[in-house]
């Protein structure tokens, strides 16, 4: 097959607004007395592609098929514009296999499965990459000139006319079972794939430039990983019952990027996404004294002043007497070391469902096998900033406190002492408050009963079923009772999102 | 093959390509912005040019919730604030950062960008408008510049001079990131100035609003005198081109650097008097009365022209103001300055040392004999017969606070506020009035405030004249005499400055400004230095000031004070209604209160930053680094220009003298 595509994407927009409506009733812009604006705009962006493809089957025993696809995209130009991106896969389902026959009843899929290919991704959000242009403002200006906010235009910042397609290239072996009259099913896929040409953060460059640099293809990116499946469905006497489990992971690898300096605050060649940067904790002194003795081998300096009891002591990994993070750069990180990986590992899932005349139960498990997460802000720490941007959850009353306080003693607290200046120097990214996010969390549970059809077909109902549903029922997970691990992040800081609901629903489904 | 592919491909194209009207799938492809701006298509009109200056204006004037630029000389001898500086006065406390810092180039890139698109349009007249107006704003770009790399020059001293946009290429970048010396940088600042001088116009469209030749003469004046300044009093440092230890000396590009410094010097405050004599001849003084509030029988505004001119709506029409912000409610562009103030101290307060050292209305400082001064029992005793300045700026329990047609309420409530909660509190028990309105129309609520800010007067061109003026010659010439005598006709003090001069006792001064060097200079350039600190109080130029005279080397556990708490009758204020006192000074804390002054066993006056000891750096007061002078440079910015990485030393920029390369780490004195 022989194919050509093209899409053009365009759009217009156009709004005009008025406040102060005369009346109500008359929603009409018309109609508004005040603050009279409006707005409109265009845009279009658009890709062609011309594609290939051969398939070849044999009785459903070997398959395979090749791929060719040439694309463009009006967000590259010159010869970064076209590319060229094939593929292959190939299957081989053996329990076709003459041979075969007469084991079918005990394995009747076993397909080995095998691809190569390539693909383009275009990742730029924006249509018109390679073109400089102007910011402009309408009336946005701040200082106002004769009462009234001015027109701005500022300087373009710099773009890249060599900006192009990534490259993801990947390869993956696969196998698929049924066995058992198909009561066991599985699968279980490898893959392998490289972004080659990626659009990595943009390269450092000394900052006399004046302005941030422009994203290219610079890097290149590796990930490895697998996914299976297994489910088992059966029945004994009068009870269904089946058991599925998923099960992926995955990790990123970063294997080319131009970091000149070595730096660890971007990327660099042999970097893993998700790594942590931090440093050792040896713990909170519980006296002046124990500090004074840890600082007088080990100078904190660096990190902050005033140390005392309730304050943190960290380990001196490089030996040089005084705890930093050295130049930043990849052997000179001072006594800074990769104290975990954020990347969710070992996702997992496990379906349970069994049915027993009109009643059916179903339990949903959900979590990630290993994880670690530095949670910095307000809800983790407690003290952070001054008044207006503290927390105080019943967690943190668990800080340090001498003995003699008023409050009551407590030298082994989990958090140091708080403080509303200087605080950053307990509250580095550090191993003693390192978090796990690996968790199992009952997802789902429902029990339901279906009233029997025979019942049913009287009142002219084909069906009826009553269910009980909750939604996140419990969680296990050893992470700070603050936060859900399946929802840590948030876009104003750690925990700050809205949370997940645990959810109890009774229903009722009728069908006429 | 690919090659193959692709011409076998442009015939299928082709073919489809009829199909879809299009002559080819690249011109298919070809999409531009439709509704984005291309560099070439701006820079046509003057509008554009106005467009593109004003974006530029960064300036420090009123934001937000707090008292605005009447807040930026906290942490020096005139002003504090209830947290204090540790980076600033605790040895060791100011870092070296990690990245960022004042070595950014933004605007200045900014600036190169808009000279490379707009002059050869200029000279090809391709701009459309009046010859006037392009040049005008043309003309701020090159103030703006000026502006951009006299905050440099302040903050770091020698700096990489650019004039034009650089690409994105590393060997390039890391040439032109060589510093040059500071003395170069404040000549090429001059150089930009000279340029806005030649361009700009003084009757702008949006009047003083808008930068003029009159600010382009007044920043002149004011970079002059700051080079001319350093170079005198650091002279013979590491702070100086040339100087003993000064870090460029080990630079190879550095190495046929040559200064004469004394004639440097002579030309900065040349230039200096040149330039504040053409702003000081345009712009008179506004003038004050000996009224020092509103009362109920007059209006909230008119009763003290000098008072007025801190919170008028409409700046234009007063003769001392250069140039000012606007603001407006409508426009939702407002501040919060006189919410704040009204509220108690805005989180400032002026110190004892600043009161001290304004004059009597005789002209003799308050230690004199037969002075008049009378004494410090309250606040009030304290402004009495004193320079008008202080009597109006420092406000006292009797003054007017908020002003209604037919009524004032005093501050009597909450005077001074030095329990309030810490954005109303007053740090020192010295409130400030400069910039309070009194107008009803301003909503006290909040930042709501849409009364204007001045950014340049001046009063402040006197001053750096007669400063050059003596630094150079030595002694005052009749232009000096007559500017210094206008400064205290307003200030309703004797206009006799040299009956002050003979007054003036060095040793009773508690004023940073007695010394250069560690050394106390004479009389004379002392009571220059006081005119100065005593009229621009509270307009942020404090700070730069001390670090040009090199004022802060003798500083080493100064205590920052604030009114006299303890030996007069100002405790009484201080109780709640049953008539219980609220004071718990230091050392008779208990469980359930913590300490909210300092005690009496210290000092009769209050201490700020002596309240409370634990996990306070500042408690035994204010001591100076002498690397402070300068910034130090942030770390990355010698990573990144380093030919090998992580040898930060082998950069081409150099860092400041007495701050170590690495980040996280202490600077020291400089010997």
């Amino acid at each position: 097959m022989l194919g050509f595509n093209a899409e053009l994407f365009q759009s217009r927009y156009m709004s005009a607004q008025r406040d102060g409506l005369i009346t109500s009733n008359l929603p009409e812009v018309s109609v508004g007395t005040t603050n009279q604006r409006s707005s409109g705009g265009r845009a279009h962006w658009s890709t062609a592609g011309f594609f290939g493809r051969i398939n070849y089957n044999y009785k459903e025993r070997y398959m395979a098929e090749v791929n060719a696809r040439y694309d463009g995209t009006s967000r590259f130009v010159g010869d970064k514009r076209w590319n060229i991106f094939p593929s292959f896969s190939a299957g081989w389902n053996i329990a076709r296999e003459e041979f075969w026959e007469d084991k079918l009843d005990y394995l009747s899929t076993f397909k080995l499965r095998g691809s190569w290919g390539e693909l383009g991704n275009q990742n730029t959000k924006s249509l018109y990459p390679f073109y400089q242009t102007l910011p402009f403002g309408v009336t946005d200006g701040s200082w106002l000139v004769d009462g009234l906010k001015p027109n701005t235009a500022g300087v373009p910042g710099l773009v890249s006319t060599a900006m192009t397609w990534e490259r993801v290239r990947s390869w993956n072996i696969g196998l698929d079972v049924a066995a058992l009259n198909n009561r066991l099913t599985a699968s279980f896929d490898y893959f392998n794939r490289k972004t080659l040409d990626m659009i990595g953060p943009a390269p450092e460059l000394p900052d006399i430039l004046g302005t941030s640099v422009p994203k290219v293809n610079n890097c290149d990116l590796e990930s490895n990983g697998f996914e299976m499946e297994i489910a088992w469905r059966d029945r004994i006497g009068e009870v269904g019952y089946g058991v599925r489990g998923v099960l992926s992971d995955s990790r990123q690898k970063v294997t080319r990027f131009p970091n000149a300096t070595n730096s660890i605050s971007t990327y660099y060649a042999g970097r893993l996404f998700g790594e942590i940067w931090g440093y050792e904790t040896i713990g909170i002194a519980k006296s002046q004294e124990e500090m004074d003795a840890h600082l007088a081998h080990t100078n904190q300096n660096a990190l902050g002043s005033n140390w005392g009891a309730g304050d943190i002591m960290y380990k001196d990994l490089n030996g040089d007497g005084k705890i930093d993070g050295g130049a930043g750069t990849l052997g000179n990180t001072g006594d800074k070391k990769i104290i975990g990986n954020s990347t969710p590992r070992f996702n997992f899932g496990l379906t349970l469902d069994a049915q027993w005349k009109g009643f059916d139960i179903s339990l949903f498990f959900q979590g990630v096998g290993k994880r670690d997460y530095a949670v910095g802000g307000a809800y983790f720490w407690g003290a952070t900033g001054g008044q207006w941007q503290s927390a105080g959850f019943e967690e943190h009353w668990d800080f340090f406190r001498p003995e003699g306080d008023p409050l009551g003693a407590n030298l082994d607290a989990y958090y140091p002492r708080p403080l509303f200046s200087g605080e950053g120097k307990n509250q580095q990214t550090q191993t003693k408050y390192l978090q796990s996010a690996a968790y199992v969390r009952l997802k789902n549970a429902q029990i339901g009963y279906t009233f029997p059809s025979e019942w049913m077909s009287k009142a002219r109902i084909q069906s009826l079923r009553l269910f009980v549903s909750g939604d996140n029922l419990f969680t296990i997970s050893s992470m700070s009772k603050i936060f859900d691990p399946e929802a840590i992040g948030g876009g104003w800081g750690d925990g700050k999102l809205y949370p997940l609901a645990r959810v109890i629903s009774f229903g009722l489904n009728v069908n006429f | 093959m690919t090659k193959n592919i692709k011409s076998y491909i442009k015939y299928t194209c082709l073919a489809a390509g009829v199909l879809f009207g299009a002559s080819s799938c690249n011109d298919f492809l070809d999409r531009s912005p439709l509704d984005q701006v291309t560099p070439q298509q701006y820079f046509n009109t003057e509008s554009d040019l106005a467009a593109y200056a004003v974006k530029y204006y960064n300036f420090s004037t009123h934001s937000g919730f707090n008292i605005g630029v009447f807040a930026l000389d906290n942490h020096t001898d005139n002003q504090a604030n209830v947290g204090g500086s540790n980076s600033r006065w605790v040895p060791g406390e100011w870092r070296v950062g990690e990245s960022g810092g004042s070595w950014a180039f933004g605007n200045i890139r900014a600036a190169n960008y808009f000279f490379e698109q707009v002059n050869p349009k200029v000279k090809e007249g391709k701009i459309s408008g009046t010859p006037t107006n392009i040049n005008h704003y043309v003309g701020e770009m090159y103030f703006i510049r000026a502006w951009e790399y006299f905050q440099k020059l302040q903050a770091l001293g020698d700096f990489p001079i650019l004039k034009r946009t650089l690409p994105d290429d590393h060997a390039v970048l890391t040439e032109a990131s060589k510093r040059r010396p500071r003395n170069e940088v404040a000549r090429f600042i001059l150089q930009d100035l000279d340029s806005a001088i030649f361009l700009m116009t003084n009757k702008p469209a949006g009047g003083k609003n808008r930068l003029t030749k009159n600010a382009a003469l007044l920043l002149k004046s004011r970079v002059a005198l700051y080079e001319g300044s350093w170079l005198t009093y650091h002279k013979g440092t590491a702070f100086v081109p040339g100087g003993p230890g000064w870090p460029g000396a080990k630079m190879d590009y550095l190495k046929d650097f040559t200064i004469d410094i004394d004639s440097e010097i002579n030309f900065f405050l040349d230039e200096c008097m040149k330039a504040s004599e053409e702003v000081a001849k345009e712009f008179q003084l506004t003038k004050s009365t000996d009224v020092t509030n509103p009362s109920e029988s007059s209006s909230f505004n008119g009763w003290n022209p000098y008072f007025d001119m801190f919170n008028a709506t409409n700046m234009e029409d007063i003769s001392e103001v250069i140039f000012w912000r606007a603001y407006s409610g409508s426009q939702n562009v407002t501040h919060g300055v006189s919410h704040y103030m009204a509220a108690g101290g805005g989180n400032s307060g002026f110190t004892r040392s600043l009161v001290d050292s304004y004059l009597m209305e005789n002209g003799l400082p308050i230690y004199a004999a037969n002075s008049g001064y009378h004494g410090e029992q309250t606040i009030e005793k304290v402004k009495e017969d004193r320079d008008i300045r202080l009597q109006l700026f420092v406000a006292a329990p009797t003054d007017v606070r908020v002003w209604k047609a037919g009524s004032v309420e005093p501050f009597k409530k909450i005077a001074p506020a030095i329990l309030e909660k810490a954005e109303n509190r007053c740090a020192t028990g010295y409130q400030i009035r400069k910039g309070l309105t009194y107008d009803p129309a301003q909503n006290l609520s909040g930042a709501t405030q849409t009364y204007g800010c001045i950014v340049f007067r001046g009063a402040e061109a006197y001053l750096n004249y007669i400063e050059a003026n003596y630094i150079k010659n030595g002694s005052l010439n009749g232009t000096s005499q007559e500017y210094w005598r206008k400064l205290r006709e307003r200030a309703q003090i004797d206009t006799d400055f040299n009956k002050t001069i003979a007054a003036t006792d060095l040793n009773k001064e508690n004023d940073w400004a007695v010394y250069s060097a560690g050394v106390k200079v004479d009389a004379t350039l002392y009571n220059i230095r006081r005119e100065r600190r005593n009229e621009l109080v509270a307009e942020g130029m404090r700070w730069n000031d001390l670090r040009r005279w090199r004022a802060l080397d003798q500083v080493k556990n100064y205590q920052i004070e604030g009114f006299n708490l303890w030996g007069g009758s100002m405790q009484d204020h201080f109780t709640d209604e049953t008539g219980k006192n609220l004071l718990i000074p230091t050392g008779t804390e208990s469980a359930d209160q913590t300490p909210n002054v300092s005690s009496p066993k210290n000092s009769d006056y209050l201490r700020p930053y002596q309240i409370i000891n634990d996990n306070n750096l500042l408690y035994s007061g204010y001591s100076w680094q002498t690397c402070k002078y300068l910034d130090p440079i942030a770390q990355n910015h010698f990573n990144i220009t380093s030919p090998t990485p992580g040898d930060l030393e082998s950069s081409v920029i150099y860092q400041n003298p007495g701050w170590p390369y690495q980040a996280n780490q202490s600077g020291f004195d400089v010997k």
